[in-house]
Parts: C-alpha cells; structure tokens; sequence
C-alpha cells in the first residue's frame, strides 16, 4: 500500500539527506554550543566569568574564529537563538564565518519541560506552537538542522510507558514539522545518568525509549534518512558503584543502537551527559571499534565534553584566545579521530579534560 | 496496584466534579460564545456589521445583558480570550455579569489547528506551550472550566490512525494541564460533516488517551458531534434516527464517570439542534451522563440577525437570544414540544464548509 500523502517531494529528501551527511562525513561531528542563556551562567560562574551577553559572544567569538582546520572534525554547530544573530569584532555574522568554514548551522528548538501529571516528577518538552513558522524564519537566516532535546530518567516507575510515549510522540511532531521546513531534525531523548542503576538497566531503558522514539516517528511519516539521534551512551547511573570499561559501555551502547535504530539513519551523534572530555573521547573510541554491524555513523554532539579545558583556558580573558582555540581544536581533532576508531589516548590530559563535568537533572 | 504518583488531591478532583456538575445540572447547557476574531469577521459579514471590537463588545452584550430567566438554562459561557477581559456599557466587566447569574465562566486555550504532514489534509492542534501558565492566570482571572477543539475530517482515507492519536493526545495534555490548574476541560473532538461516521473509533480513541494521561474523568465534559449523516447525503434522517445513533455511540465509548456530553450544533439550524437534542434526550436507551447543548450558531443565529449592528435591536435580539436559550433547556430534558413554525433563521441550515472556530 504506497502512501497517497507524500509528506515530502524527491526534492526535499534528497535536499535533507545531503544535509545530514554532511555533517557526519569522515568523522565528523557536532559543536553543542547552543547553551541557554541560563545554562551558560552555570558555566560562567565556575570560571568566575560574569553571565552578560558580551561575555558570552567573546566566548562563541573565540570558538568559532578558530583556524578553518576545524572543519575536519566538525561538521555542524548548534547554536542558541541568541548567537545565530551575534556577530564577531568586526560586525561579520557568526553563522556566516560558521558557514564560510562548510560547517553546516543548527538551531535548539525546544522550549523547556513541562510537568507531566500523575507521574513521579516525569516532563515532556514544550515547543511545537507555531513551529512551523519559526523554522521557516531560521532556515532563512542559514540554519540547516534543528535539535530538541526530551529528557527520560531511570527512578521508581520512572521512565513511565507515559513519559516514554509523550516525549516520542513531541519528538516525531517537531522532527516532521522541521522536515516540512528543510531542516534536518536532531532528535535526542536522553535518558539521565542521575541514579544508582547499572549498566544493563540503562541498556534496558534505552532501548525502550529509542524503540518508542521509531515508531513515533514513523506514524508520523518523518523520513528518516533526513534525521540523525542524538542519544545517551549506556552507562550506568552516577551513583552507581560499579565501574565499566570503555569497552563495556561501548558494547552495552552498539547492542542498544542495533536492536532499535534502523539503518537508514545516517549518523548517531553521542551527547556526553555529564562525561569528562576524556571519557566521552575514550567511550566513542572504543564505541566505533565495537565488533557488532554499525550501519550508522557514530559520531560525537559534544557541549561540556568540547568545551570544559577551552572554557577553562579562557577564564574570561582576552589574552588567552589563542590557548583557548588550542584547548577547544584539540578536543575536537581527538573526538574526529574517536569517530573512526582512531584515537591513541596520549595520557597528558589536563585537570579540565578528566574532570567529570556531571550537574544533577541536567537542564540547558 | 494503586497509583502512586496521583495526579491531583481528594479536594482538586472534588472541586472539578462540582464545577463539571453545575454546568450540566438537570435543564442546563452552554452557551459557546467563543468566536476567535477571524469567526467573529464571518458572522458580522453575514449581517453587513463591520469587525471592529467595540462591535464584538456591543453583539456580546446583546448576549450577556439576558435576564434571569437564562438562569435556569444556560449553566455556563465560554470565552474568548478578548472577551474575558471586556466590560458593559455601565462598565461591569463580562465575567462579574455572568458570575452574578451563577452561570460558570470558561475560556477557550486552543490555538487553533495546524497541518500534519503526509496526511491528507488533516490536523492537529496547538496550544500546549505556557498552557499551565495561561491556565493558572485565567482560574485567577475567574474563569472555571475551558475549551479545545480537535478536529477530524471523514474521506475515503480518513481519519487516519496518525490523526486520531495525535489528537486524542493533545487533547489528553490539555485535560490533564487543565485539571492540574483547577479547570474542567471541556474535551472537544469534533469530527466534521462529511461522510458516513466514524465517530465511535474516534471517540474511543480520545477515551484511551484521557485514560493514559490520568485525567480524571468525573471532572471533564465531552463536547462532541452529534452522529449525523454527512451534508452531502442524499438520505434524510429522522431526529430519533439521529438520537437513536448518537446515544448508541456514546454508549459505547464515553464512560459513565464523564457528568456530562454537551453536544456542538457544527452546521445545524437552531431547530434542528433543538430538535435532535429533545429526540436525544427521549432515546429510551440507558444514559449515564447529562446530554445537553454547548451550542454556538445554534443559540445565536436569530438573535445575530434581529441585531444587524443597531443598538435599537439590542432588546429584540437578546429576546431571540432567551428564547432559544430555553428551548434547549427544555430539549435538554427531553421536554421539548416543538416551535410548529419553519421560517427565517431558526430553519435555514447554518452550515460552512470545513468550519473553523
């Protein structure tokens, strides 16, 4: 029975599809730079920086006018709404200097949670009023993609067969109305480390949740190869004290990812929760070298885990750009190189790289 | 295994059930004054009115300014947002004038409807976003109970399975949003006139929904179609046909724990909704619930015409208003006798095409 209602013409699915694999080509992956306005005080506040507007721009400045080089590890940026309209020292628009570099531009859709009744403290994601025309404005202004994250945890009857499906079925409705808009939908249903739950019980969650996210997103027509995930690692829960190698969580992740993702996904791009930079790396290494089928690329959309020694380097100074871009292009190369089972762990990390970056129910 | 995570307290869910209650109390319905500006546009057209607000202001006092004899009928309004906040001449804000009346205020929080892709021309709503805040304001504001309308269109190839979850769903969110702020959710799947029904899966679908999204029935209402055969039916139906086939549905899908149906008028005259109500509320099948009237066009189309924008008609247009009020107060207890006359407003079919609110 072929569909009578196409959703989308030959023309826009090709148009999507290139989009998406040009951010994940040859190890590519994703700048998370697209921090709230409060999130970024979080982050400021730990390197004593004050939260104000410039600061923040400084920040993305130095980011993004780091040598054109970095467009071999990193393929797309996601940006906030505020920064896709700031512009460097010299008045250029951030998202063109991104563009002029072949990185490819996105922009953080959602509106925050929303409470779910009847549950224990479980949300969904706000954000699909007047959607449609928000995206049509954005990929007006040069984005490509868009992301939205929902968020499940692991608690007492928690993550609920209600939170699973609601934060699905918000996934699926943003991702169709981003497609109608040419842009490639980054869907992330993240399941939280808080908790003291072990490996195999965030392998279990996970597959619910992501096998719950693709039949969303098929009853909602949304075409996959136009898509990428953004999904948890498996790992077990911060408070859990048993201790997994890199290669465990890889395998417990890969076996995740194969009985719940279809093929025609073309890339799946790891957040780091609440990983040090280091681990985040050493977990992607070892996930593309999992001897388990991969159809997909396994890539990286890191924020903390791209940024924590650049932030660090910085500390709200000037002067200290040309140390920041080395930290931040060094993480970079590092996770381009993980994406293809490359990476040779050098042991001289600095404090920030291993520095678990984990903040209890994480919000950005 | 009893639930652990209540959704609301011994006292919320009582104070829904109350609010639910008395707006369907034995002889009552609602009056659906709630046109969105752009609705508000088409009825003035239609009586050479220009679309100002003072003009919305003035029709809606028309309606308001109806005396208490509309107390034993009409057990509650829903507002637009601007009306919400409009006053009389005398400067006496809406809401104080029909509080007064004991007639419970709502308010409709949809934002109205928005394509879903790859289907074929159907859709979803939109509200949800802030929908607790907006909630909360309008609880303070005075508002009791509130209204979203979902809307299903009937084809060859629909509704399809995509819109009749996606609906029943938002409309799930919104009932439980409602309720977590004190409001009755008035849950409105409306399944336009168009072809042979399916009005019982859809309705058992919302049902489901609501159910997963621990709402608690006793303090919704259900305003739904009325199971009509589509306009462009060659086939005429009988009142009893009408009613014999919507309590059926009903029956069938709406639980006894919902207080009250308040049936929608969609294209109806104000006599046939008035009759198919009376004939509705004589079917000799059991029925749990309250079955009354949440009607728009149907308690307002002679009272719009005899007002033709001229203050000098106000008097003679809330009469029209009145009566119609209490002719569905009577079909509402199936004691409807009939008017005997077929002329001007109240007969001529009140039917728009894919009718949006």
């Amino acid at each position: 029975m072929a569909h009578r209602f196409p959703a989308l013409t030959s023309e826009q699915k090709k148009e999507l599809s290139d989009i998406a694999q040009r951010v994940v080509a040859n190890g590519k992956g994703i700048l998370a730079a697209d921090e709230s306005v409060g999130t970024m005080g979080n982050r400021l506040q730990r390197i004593k920086v004050e939260n104000t507007e410039e600061n923040r721009r400084q920040f993305r400045e130095i980011l993004f006018t780091v040598d054109s080089s970095i467009n071999q590890s990193i393929g797309g940026v996601i940006l906030f709404h505020e920064t896709l309209y700031q512009k460097d020292s010299q008045g250029k628009l951030f998202r063109n200097i991104l563009k002029e570099k072949g990185i490819v531009v996105g922009i953080k859709l959602d509106q925050g949670g929303a409470p779910l009744a009847g549950t224990n403290k479980e949300t969904t994601i706000q954000g699909l009023d007047g959607l449609s025309e928000r995206c049509a404005q954005y990929k007006k202004d040069g984005v490509d993609f868009g992301k939205w994250r929902a968020v499940l945890r692991i608690d007492n009857q928690c993550p609920s067969h209600l939170a699973i499906q609601e934060n699905a079925n918000a996934l699926a409705r943003y991702a169709s109305i981003c497609q109608q808009n040419g842009l490639v939908p980054i869907v992330e249903p993240e399941v939280i480390p808080d908790g003291d739950h072990d490996l195999e019980h965030c392998q279990y969650v996970t597959e619910k949740v992501l096998a719950a996210v693709y039949k969303a997103l098929n009853d909602h027509h949304v075409y996959l190869e136009g898509t990428l995930l953004k999904p948890n690692m498996v790992t077990a829960g911060h408070a859990c004290t048993k201790k997994y190698t890199p290669e465990q969580v890889a395998m417990a992740t890969v076996t995740a990812l194969h009985r719940t993702v279809p093929a025609a996904v073309p890339g799946i791009c790891f957040l780091s929760g609440g990983m040090s930079e280091e681990d985040a790396t050493l977990n992607l290494n070892a996930i593309n070298l999992c001897p388990l089928p991969k159809p997909w690329k396994l890539s990286f959309s890191y924020g903390r885990a791209l940024q924590a020694s650049a932030l660090a380097a910085w500390g709200g100074k000037a002067a200290n750009k040309k140390a920041t871009q080395e930290a931040f292009m060094k993480r970079a190369l590092a996770n381009c190189q993980a994406a293809k089972g490359q990476y040779v762990h050098t042991g001289s990390s600095g404090s920030a790289s291993t520095q678990s970056l984990f903040t209890a129910c994480y919000t950005y | 295994m009893p639930h652990s995570y209540p959704a609301l307290s011994a006292e919320q869910k009582k104070e829904l059930s109350d609010i639910a209650l008395r707006i369907v109390a034995p002889g009552k319905g609602i009056l659906a004054a709630d046109e969105s500006v752009g609705s508000m546009a088409k009825r003035l057209s239609q009586i050479g009115v220009e679309n100002t607000e003072e003009n919305r202001r003035l029709y809606r006092q028309v309606l308001f300014s109806a005396d208490d004899r509309v107390k034993k009928c009409i057990g509650g309004v829903i507002f637009f947002h601007e009306t919400l906040y409009q006053k009389d001449d005398d400067g006496v804000p809406f809401v104080r004038t029909i509080q007064d009346k004991g007639i419970v205020v709502g308010i409709k929080v949809d934002k109205g409807v928005v394509p879903l892709a790859g289907t074929d021309g159907e859709t979803t709503t939109q509200g949800l976003d802030g929908l607790s805040e907006r909630c909360a304001q309008y609880k303070k504001d005075g508002a009791d109970f509130a209204k979203w309308r979902c809307v299903l269109k009937i084809s060859e190839r629909t509704p399809s399975a995509l819109a009749i979850l996606e609906n029943a769903n938002v409309l799930a969110r919104y009932a439980s949003i409602c309720q977590q702020n004190g409001i009755v959710p008035i849950v409105e799947p409306e399944i336009l006139p168009d072809g042979d029904h399916d009005l019982k899966r859809c309705q058992y679908v919302t049902e489901k929904a609501l159910s997963d999204h621990h709402v608690y029935l006793e303090g919704t209402l259900l305003k739904p179609n009325m199971v009509t055969p589509g306009h462009a039916c060659a086939i005429k139906y009988s009142p009893e046909e009408i009613a014999m086939a919507t309590v059926t549905a009903l029956r069938r899908t709406v639980p006894p724990a919902v207080p009250g149906v308040t049936f929608l008028s969609g294209g109806q005259s104000e006599e046939e909704a008035s009759l198919n109500l009376n004939a509705i509320n004589r079917c000799p099948l059991p029925r749990p619930w309250a079955l009354t009237f949440s009607y728009g066009r149907a308690l307002q189309a002679s009272a719009l015409n005899a007002w033709r924008g001229q203050q000098d008609n106000a008097g003679a247009a809330t009469e029209e208003f009145i009566k119609r009020a209490e002719v569905n107060g009577l079909a509402a207890q199936g004691k409807y006798e009939g008017s005997g006359e077929d002329g001007g407003a109240a007969a001529q079919s009140l039917y728009i095409a894919n009718h949006a609110y």
